[in-house]
Parts: C-alpha cells; sequence; structure tokens
C-alpha cells in the first residue's frame, strides 16, 4: 500500500484523521482512547441507552447529588476528554446497521467485554473485517481472548493479585497488601494505545497490508513486573518475602515520618552515599560501615534517620539531602501533586471546560511529552447521547430514521427516566477512618499555586 | 520493507523494557552495552541474570564503549542507522545530548527515558523506584490508615515507563510515516507515568476537596477487592455490579435484599460484618474453587497468586504466556508478550548473551553512510 505524504501543517496530530469506535468502558480500554484522542484522532464512544459507562457516577463534581448525575462524574470525565459520545442498543437490528456503518468508515474498533460479548452480539473480529478489510480491532480482557478462563469477569482491582503482584506486597511479617488503585488499568491502556499506535504505523509505512487483532489480557500486560521473582524462584528455589518498604539489595531503605504527617521515602545505594548521608544526619560515627553491616543494623540505622526526619518538613528533608545526590522523595497525595513545581513545570496539568460542571484541573495519563505536540485535550468528556443525532447524520441517515433510533430505543437515555439521583460519598465518615486524609473546599474552577522550595504547600 | 530500527542505549529496566515491547513486534532491536555489559546481567545483591532474560529477548546485543573516541563513531554510525534511540541516563552521563544525536541524524526519533525527564527543577534528582512511588501519589494510597505508606516491591514504575515511552515512540514514528516530519525529542518521565496512573488522586481532590489515602486497598467509593482469607490462601473480594451474586454464591439466598451485599456505600461502611458474612463459605472453599463459583455466576473475584501458582495457571498455559529462558545453564519460564497479535509467531527468540552481535551489526554498519553526508 502506497503511503502518502501529507504537509505537516501547524496544528496538525499524527492522528489527524483517524477514526476510531470504542466501545470500551470503566478505565482501561477509555484511557487508551483518551491518549489516542489526545494524539488527534477522532472517537465516537459507544454507549447502551440502558448501561452506559457506569464510570459516568463515580466522583460527583462536589460530592454533589443530582438528577442528571451521569453528566457530573469526574471518574469518567477525566478517562473520556476529547471525545464524542453516541448511545446504540446493539441488541436491536438498527443499532447493529448504524454501528457496522461506523465500522466501514473507521480505522480502529477497541472493546472491553468479557470476550464472549462481542460474539453474542454477532460482532466478532471477521464479522467486522467483512465490513472493512483494513481493520484494526483491540480486545482487552482480564485474562485474554483464547483460553479455558477467557470467560472470567474482571477488574483492574482483582487483576494486580492475580498477577502475582498482592503477594508479594506488604508490611515486614503481615498480609498480603493491594494497592488502593485499579492498578492494572492505567497501564493496560496506555500500553493499548501503544499497541494501536504501532498497529497504525504498520498500516501507514505498509509494514503491514491487512487487518490486525490485538488480544491485550489485562493480567498479562502487568506480569512481566514480577519476571525477577518468577526466575529467582525456579533458580533458587527462593519466594518474595514481604519487606515491607526495604530494598531486597540497598540498605538503607524505608518510609520515615517527618512533620506534620509527612512522609519521605530514602534509599541509600552504596557506601559513598552512606557516608555522605551519615554526615548529613550527625552520625558520622557510623559513616564506614558496608552494606553488608548496614543491612544487618538496619534497625538501629532507621531509628537515627527517623529521629533526623521527625522534625523537619519532609520537602526540606527531600531537598537538602537531593542536593548531596541522596535518592529521597516526599510521599506525595493528590493535593500535592497539583501543587508539584516538577510537574507544573512540565505541563502535566491543564484546564478544560465542561458543560455542566464547569472549568475543571486534568492531568496527562501519559507520562511523555513531545517536541512537536502538546497531549492536551482541549474538548469537554461528552455528555451521555451528546453526538448521536449528529453522528447519525453523518452516517447518512435522514432525519425520519434518526428520529426512528429514538422511537425504537435504539438510542437515547433510559436511565434519565428512572429518577435516580447521584451517588456521593459519606467523606466525614471516610476522614474518620483513613480512606481520605483531608477534606478541603473544592476546587472548582480555581488553579492551585505551585509549591515553592523548602516547604509543604 | 525492512524492518523497524530500535537503538537501545539505555540499560537497566525503564528503557530495555520499552525497547523489548519493540521486539515483540519484531523490531531489528540492536541493544548498545558497556563492555561490563547492561548491569541487569548481574544485578547487585542477586546471583543470577534473570532480571535480564524478562526483559532482553529477541534483541541483537553489541558492546561499545561510549567513553571512547571508537566507541562514539560506532556509536554514531548506529544512530544514522536508527529510526528510534532510547535513550537514558547512560548518555547523560556520557555527555551525549539530544542535539548530538539529532544532529547525527535528523530522522531519527530520540526516546529519552528519564526518572523526571530532560528539564525541570527535579531533572537532576536521584531516584529509585520507591522515590518514584512516593512522590507520584502512589505510596501515599498504598497501605493501612495510620501507619507507614507502603510501596511495591521491585521495578514497577520503571516498567511503566518503559510502556509508556513504547507508546509515545509509536506515536512520533506514526507523524514521521505519514507527515515526513523527521525525527523529534519525546520525553518519557517515569515520575509523571506513576503520577499519571495514580487511580483519582488529582481528580478526586479537584472534584471534591477530598485527599485519596491509604485504606488498606479499599478506593472510597466502595470495596473492590478486600483480601479475605480462604481456605488455602486470599482471595480479592470484588462484588462487580451485581452484589446479590454474592448471596447465591456464599448459598444464601435469603440474603438475595441483604443491603450488606447489595449497596456499596452500606458494605464499605460495615466491612466487618460483610466479611464475617462471606466467611464460612470462604474458609470452607480453596482458592480454585471460589474462583470457579465466582466465574459461574460472574463475579470479578480475584485469587491472591503465589509464584508457583502463576507457572501452573492453567489460562496462562492453554495461552502458551511463558517463554522458556536458559539462564546460564539453567532453565526457567519466564514472562512472554504483554500483548499478542493475530500476527505474532509463537514464541520471541532469547536474549543474547553479552557482545554477541557486535561483529555482525558494526560489519554490516560499517558502509552506513550517515544522514548528513547523504544529504
Amino acid at each position: 500500500m502506497a503511503v502518502e505524504k501529507f504537509q505537516f501543517e501547524v496544528g496538525s496530530l499524527p492522528l489527524s484523521g483517524v477514526r476510531i469506535v470504542d466501545l470500551s468502558w470503566a478505565y482501561a480500554g477509555p484511557s487508551a482512547t483518551r491518549t489516542l484522542a489526545e494524539l488527534g484522532a477522532s472517537v465516537i464512544k459507544i454507549e447502551s441507552p440502558r448501561r452506559p459507562d457506569g464510570a459516568r457516577a463515580l466522583i460527583q463534581d462536589r460530592n454533589e447529588s443530582h438528577p442528571d448525575y451521569w453528566n457530573r462524574g469526574l471518574y469518567f470525565a477525566e478517562k473520556n476528554l476529547g471525545k464524542r459520545a453516541m448511545t446504540l442498543d446493539l441488541t436491536k437490528s438498527l443499532g447493529i446497521d448504524a454501528f457496522l456503518r461506523l465500522i466501514r468508515m473507521a480505522d480502529v474498533v477497541i472493546e472491553s467485554f468479557t470476550p464472549r460479548v462481542m460474539e453474542n452480539f454477532g460482532l466478532g473480529f471477521e464479522r467486522l473485517v467483512g465490513e472493512q478489510p483494513h481493520l484494526i480491532m483491540a480486545s482487552l480482557s482480564g485474562y485474554g481472548e483464547t483460553g479455558p478462563r477467557r470467560n472470567r469477569p474482571a477488574y483492574g482491582s482483582a487483576l494486580e493479585p492475580e498477577a502475582g503482584i498482592t503477594f508479594g506486597t506488604g508490611y515486614l511479617g503481615g498480609p498480603p497488601v493491594k494497592t488502593g488503585l485499579a492498578y492494572t488499568d492505567p497501564i493496560s491502556g496506555v500500553l493499548a494505545a501503544g499497541a494501536i499506535l504501532h498497529a497504525l504505523y504498520e498500516k501507514f509505512t505498509g509494514l503491514r497490508d491487512g487487518p490486525l487483532f490485538i488480544d491485550l489480557a489485562e493480567r498479562e500486560a502487568v506480569l512481566p513486573f514480577v519476571g525477577e521473582a518468577l526466575a529467582e524462584y525456579q533458580i533458587e528455589g527462593k519466594l518474595p518475602n514481604r519487606i515491607g518498604n526495604r530494598h531486597r539489595m540497598f540498605a538503607p531503605q524505608g518510609c520515615y515520618e517527618c512533620l506534620d504527617d509527612g512522609w519521605v521515602a530514602i534509599t541509600v545505594r552504596d557506601d559513598d552515599e552512606w557516608r555522605i548521608l551519615a554526615q548529613a544526619i550527625g552520625i558520622d560515627g557510623l559513616g564506614l560501615m558496608e552494606m553488608e553491616e548496614r543491612r544487618e543494623r538496619v534497625d538501629e540505622i532507621d531509628s537515627h534517620i527517623a529521629e533526623y526526619c521527625v522534625t523537619r518538613d519532609r520537602f526540606e528533608v527531600m531537598e537538602s539531602l537531593q542536593e548531596l545526590g541522596i535518592p529521597v522523595g516526599a510521599v506525595q497525595d493528590g493535593r500535592d501533586l497539583l501543587s508539584d513545581p516538577q510537574l507544573n513545570a512540565r505541563s502535566f496539568f491543564y484546564s478544560v471546560d465542561h458543560p455542566v460542571t464547569g472549568e475543571r484541573r486534568y492531568h496527562r495519563f501519559i507520562g511523555s511529552s513531545f517536541e512537536e505536540w502538546s497531549m492536551q485535550s482541549t474538548k469537554h468528556a461528552p455528555l451521555l447521547d451528546e453526538h448521536t443525532d449528529q453522528i447519525l447524520a453523518e452516517l447518512g441517515y435522514s432525519v425520519s430514521e434518526i428520529e426512528e433510533f429514538r422511537f425504537t430505543g435504539v438510542s437515547g437515555n433510559e436511565i434519565a427516566s428512572l429518577g435516580r439521583s447521584g451517588p456521593t460519598l459519606d467523606l466525614e465518615w471516610l476522614l474518620e477512618q483513613g480512606g481520605v486524609s483531608a477534606v478541603d473546599e473544592p476546587l472548582g474552577s480555581r488553579i492551585p499555586s505551585v509549591r515553592q522550595s523548602g516547604s509543604s504547600p | 520493507m525492512p524492518p523497524l530500527r530500535i537503538l537501545e542505549t539505555a540499560c537497566g529496566v525503564m528503557g530495555p523494557f520499552s525497547g523489548s515491547l519493540f521486539a515483540d513486534r519484531d523490531a531489528d532491536v540492536v541493544k548498545l552495552e558497556p563492555p561490563e555489559g547492561d548491569w541487569t546481567r548481574n544485578p547487585p545483591g542477586s546471583t543470577h541474570a534473570g532480571l535480564f532474560h524478562c526483559i532482553n529477548r529477541g534483541k541483537r546485543s553489541v558492546v561499545i564503549d561510549v567513553a571512547s573516541r571508537e566507541g562514539r563513531a560506532q556509536l554514531q554510525s548506529l544512530v544514522a542507522w536508527a529510526d528510534v534511540v532510547i535513550a537514558g541516563s547512560e548518555l547523560v552521563a556520557a555527555e551525549i545530548t539530544d542535539d548530538t544525536l539529532s544532529s547525527w541524524n535528523a530522522d531519527v526519533i530520540r526516546s529519552w527515558i528519564l526518572p523526571f525527564g530532560l528539564s525541570g527543577p527535579y531533572a537532576n534528582y536521584q531516584a529509585e523506584s520507591i522515590q518514584l512511588l512516593a512522590l507520584g501519589g502512589m505510596m501515599h494510597m498504598t497501605g493501612d490508615p495510620g501507619r507507614e505508606p507502603l510501596q511495591l516491591p521491585g521495578y514497577h514504575p520503571e516498567y511503566i515507563a518503559g510502556i509508556h515511552a513504547f507508546t509515545a515512540a509509536s506515536a512520533a514514528l506514526v507523524a514521521r510515516a505519514r507527515f515526513a516530519t523527521g525525527g523529534q525529542r519525546v520525553e518519557t518521565s517515569a515520575y509523571e507515568a506513576i503520577a499519571g496512573s495514580a487511580e483519582m488522586a488529582v481528580t478526586m481532590y479537584v472534584a471534591t476537596g477530598a485527599v485519596r489515602s491509604r485504606f488498606q486497598g479499599r478506593q472510597p467509593w466502595g470495596i473492590q477487592g478486600e483480601i479475605v482469607p480462604c481456605a488455602d490462601g486470599y482471595v480479592a473480594v470484588h462484588p462487580g455490579a451485581k452484589g446479590e451474586l454474592l448471596a447465591i454464591l456464599i448459598g444464601r439466598p435469603d440474603l438475595l435484599e441483604e443491603p450488606l451485599l447489595l449497596e456499596p456505600q452500606y458494605r464499605l461502611k460495615h466491612i466487618p460484618e460483610f466479611v464475617a458474612l462471606l466467611g464460612p463459605y470462604l474458609s470452607s472453599h480453596t482458592r480454585a474453587e471460589v474462583m470457579h463459583d465466582c466465574e459461574e455466576l460472574g463475579l470479578p473475584f480475584g485469587a491472591v497468586l503465589e509464584i508457583p501458582d502463576l507457572l501452573e495457571d492453567e489460562q496462562l498455559e492453554a495461552r502458551k504466556f511463558f517463554e522458556l529462558a536458559d539462564i546460564d545453564g539453567t532453565e526457567a519460564f519466564l514472562p512472554g508478550r504483554t500483548y499478542r497479535t493475530s500476527n505474532d509467531v509463537d514464541q520471541r527468540p532469547p536474549a543474547p548473551s553479552l557482545g554477541e552481535h557486535t561483529e555482525e551489526v558494526l560489519a554490516a554498519n560499517s558502509g552506513t553512510k550517515r544522514v548528513e553526508e547523504s544529504m
């Protein structure tokens, strides 16, 4: 296939003109398509009129309950910037008809149902390739599209234990600990974006002619993270211990409390760093200990470091010891991140307006930035059903045909008629229990100031 | 069509993992190593090269001493050959700048992967994995309330940064192929990769003013993977969207309307009672039995798998996920591709020995004109 090289115009992005049909929901898939939208792709998100993306209800703006809650969830908003959205019922033939029209015009389709679902709709890869012979289809699942356990339902937070990560995480001598995150989702999302970009690269250069199916199992995507432990077990018969915040090789390493419930993580990687740290914290006499001895006397060493930290601000500790070349990082929460000088210097945050909630601050999902363009969406996350009529018209349906979509319930918003209100969180209770560590006035459209060096924000 | 050419100049985990994602796609990945080899061949405190074998399959190894004049010239000709250069702290230390790379090849994508990126007030900060987890917001959300924040042991931020760098370099390649934009600098910061993956740390604060904190693996909006003991270990209890299925799972159809099972916020506030309700079922069933029942019902539980469990996992085995490696005479099954496609061949070639391809690569490349000479 010959490649047409377009003139690069100011404002054009790598995926300008690339069309993506997005059936994915929740976290992993939507974060992939948000990344692709930021790279210029035109993304159409398809939701069921009866069961729209469940993320729409999570984390209501200002923690207020409103009847149009599906347009006020910030969990959804941050993952769907830059897309358009339509509703289609894929169990009805009119819905299938519109979906196939979309596929004929699409470069990519992405979905994150359990593997049987697309086949149940009659919309498996082979059927879709019959409509669009150059289609790239990305299927995200917990356990993969093949194999006896393919139809296990899965969410990111239960796949972290399934990937062997949780078993090795925990306090010294304690039970396994899971992160408080849907850990595998954002990782799989950025990987899925990479898989699709690579497939598009092959298409545009002619490295590949024809369709491609991408099978991304979220568990397999993070299994390399325990690769070393797998090797260790097979070579030496050793299983990973739960080591708290210590390091397998370096000593000392730990997390130490500072002033005002702040914490820092400190690592000493070699004897030179230890000599420098010992001097800086006033225990010069211990500065000549070598790694082996430091490992043996780590509790004693920890108490000296703890004594140094506990009277100081975490950022003061970080900055003064980093000045000496020692790896020290302050433990930051979400509020700290918004004020962080490094992230703000590197355009990590930006504000986007929203027709219902107003302007809000968002952050990049990808840790990468480019010389030639910025990764900042300018379009708000779509309202439920926002672009249905517009997209149906683009697909060639007449005004009366579009009315038929609504009349037969193939498109529309059926949850509006249920009269529910938005789910809110009991923040006071969470504060009491430790699930949240502070509750401030919501930021609204305000932009927090950047932290000055030497102090907490 | 010749395959995509990747020159991997970075050692360790971040750069090489990003290179391995290209090798997974049959790119020609030339891995530069210093005369003593990538440190993952012999990690301090470890007795084996397992880590190296995990992240360097399907690459060619070339030994170059970039500190020498000859080595620098060889590096220059390899940069001229490459579509993408993966660059890390090794090039920074050798004072080979981004401008130098682009002067050697105007069309090359320079994929820098560093803890904090090339610019900003933290650009020269030192970091191991734990500092990136701490600064990036993940540690604050891992562990128990009232206790210290907890790390994920190993190299998680490095692997995540490697994935982000693969995605970013692929975006730059697409732009170059479509728009003839030539090369460009792409920077991946492991810190930003972690901050970008710390679920709702920033956005929950923006939305509600509440600061997410460590909550024993719970999310403030509900229990999604509570770690609970069962007959032979632990399972992650995840009620999904249909809490009433829990009543069927535990054989208590009388509890189909029990708010503990049905209402996420109520459940969150009564965790001991909720766990006690599941207790008799869980303590009399193994992880495999629980997962079997959950699959039948459509409940998204997970088992807390241990390392030997993974090697015997029937799903991973059916998918031929693991690949055999010969690590200095010991055979071990190591993780395979992070994703697969309908075009993949079955297995990737093993990781190269140190300098295995030095002669072959340098000889083939000696006649290559540098880009500025051929222009």
